[in-house]
């Protein structure tokens, strides 16, 4: 049995909310003939873009989840028939910088406007926003070698729990949320969730 | 043993966001002719472009435009010649100003921005933006 201890990974997630998903392929049929996101050089950003969420505390986890519907016969035990019927995905993760657009993302139906003039402010403003704003994220984490990287990319999410802010003498203020995400039906079937990414090398 | 799952999709509402997606937008460039000449610019923004903060881009010199000359030299088009037309100092009295940034609106005093809408600014205002310690600020010739 071949084994490879360069393949256990262990590492933590840095996550950018927003920019522009990597193109979709022109095949509708194949998922693979859309583009690969990768990360800009000494790991800056990802090349999709957005914010960076900064400091996060505890693991950054992505939950993919099929359902699927088992045909089952009288002539066999088990069943003998299975297709997918439904999948959901998420992405959790514990930011710890209040900066107002980790806040506006977390809160989801916030309009955000930086004010220049006196005083200068950053303010979310929110009650009543009656649409849903959907954002890219991605989530880039370097393997435990130093060389090479996953790179998760998300292409649309939302913000379905909100926030739960503490202010506190004596702790930090942990900004969970989870970011569930949205088919994108503009992209190739097979491709309408995320990407996940595996890269042997550091980018160029 | 067997599952089924019928989820109910409450997210109806499925409307992107205009992330950093900087339209066309139209450059006038003033010329020593009181014309204008119309300049269609390119998408400027790539991927690797977009920026993480706020970013204000003086994007063009828009007309009208201004000629600063000596007072005891009254300029007007009579008396103005080609040598002089070179040499004047010009000030344009607008510029236009595009907000990339990721907020839903950036506002200056009484100025408001939406990222992607370029609005004009008398230049006096745009220059003094300019100032303003963001570190992102972006002069475009």
């Amino acid at each position: 049995m071949a084994t490879d201890i360069a393949k256990i990974h262990i590492g933590q997630g840095d996550v950018w909310l927003g920019g522009t998903a990597p193109a979709a392929g022109g095949d509708m049929t194949d998922p693979t003939s859309s583009t690969i996101n990768t990360m800009t050089s000494l790991f800056a950003a990802p090349t999709s873009g957005g914010t960076a969420v900064g400091f996060t505390n505890g693991p950054a986890t992505l939950t993919y989840k099929p359902t699927y519907y088992n045909v089952e016969t009288e002539q066999a035990f088990a069943e003998v028939l299975v297709i997918p019927t439904a999948e959901e995905c998420s992405v959790d993760f514990v930011m710890l910088e209040a900066s107002y657009t980790n806040l506006n993302r977390a809160m989801g139906q916030a309009t955000s406007e930086v004010n220049a003039g006196a005083p200068t402010n950053n303010t979310n403003f929110v009650g009543g926003k009656a649409t849903v704003a959907t954002f890219l994220l991605a989530l880039n984490s370097r393997k435990r070698t130093a060389v090479g990287y996953y790179l998760l990319t998300v292409y649309q999410v939302y913000s379905m729990d909100g926030v739960g802010l503490n202010f506190e003498r004596r702790k930090e203020m942990q900004n969970k949320v989870t970011m569930r995400a949205l088919a994108d039906v503009s992209r190739p079937v097979g491709d309408q969730l995320f990407q996940l990414a595996e890269f042997t090398a550091n980018p160029a | 043993m067997t599952r089924r799952k019928n989820e109910e999709d409450n997210n109806e509402e499925d409307s992107q966001t205009e992330m950093a997606r900087i339209p066309d937008s139209a450059t006038i460039e003033p010329n020593l002719d009181g014309q204008a000449e119309f300049q269609r610019v390119p998408d400027t923004v790539s991927v690797e472009e977009v920026p993480e903060a706020e970013t204000v881009v003086v994007e063009a010199l828009i007309a009208p435009v201004e000629l600063v000359v000596a007072s005891d030299n009254p300029l007007t088009d009579e008396n103005v010649n080609q040598e002089t037309k070179l040499n004047s100092p010009i000030r344009a009295s607008h510029m236009t100003v595009i907000y990339r940034g990721s907020a839903d609106s950036f506002r200056y005093g009484p100025y408001k921005f939406r990222p992607g809408q370029p609005a004009t600014l008398p230049s006096v205002i745009a220059e003094e933006l300019l100032t303003y310690p963001f570190e992102k600020f972006e002069v475009k010739e």
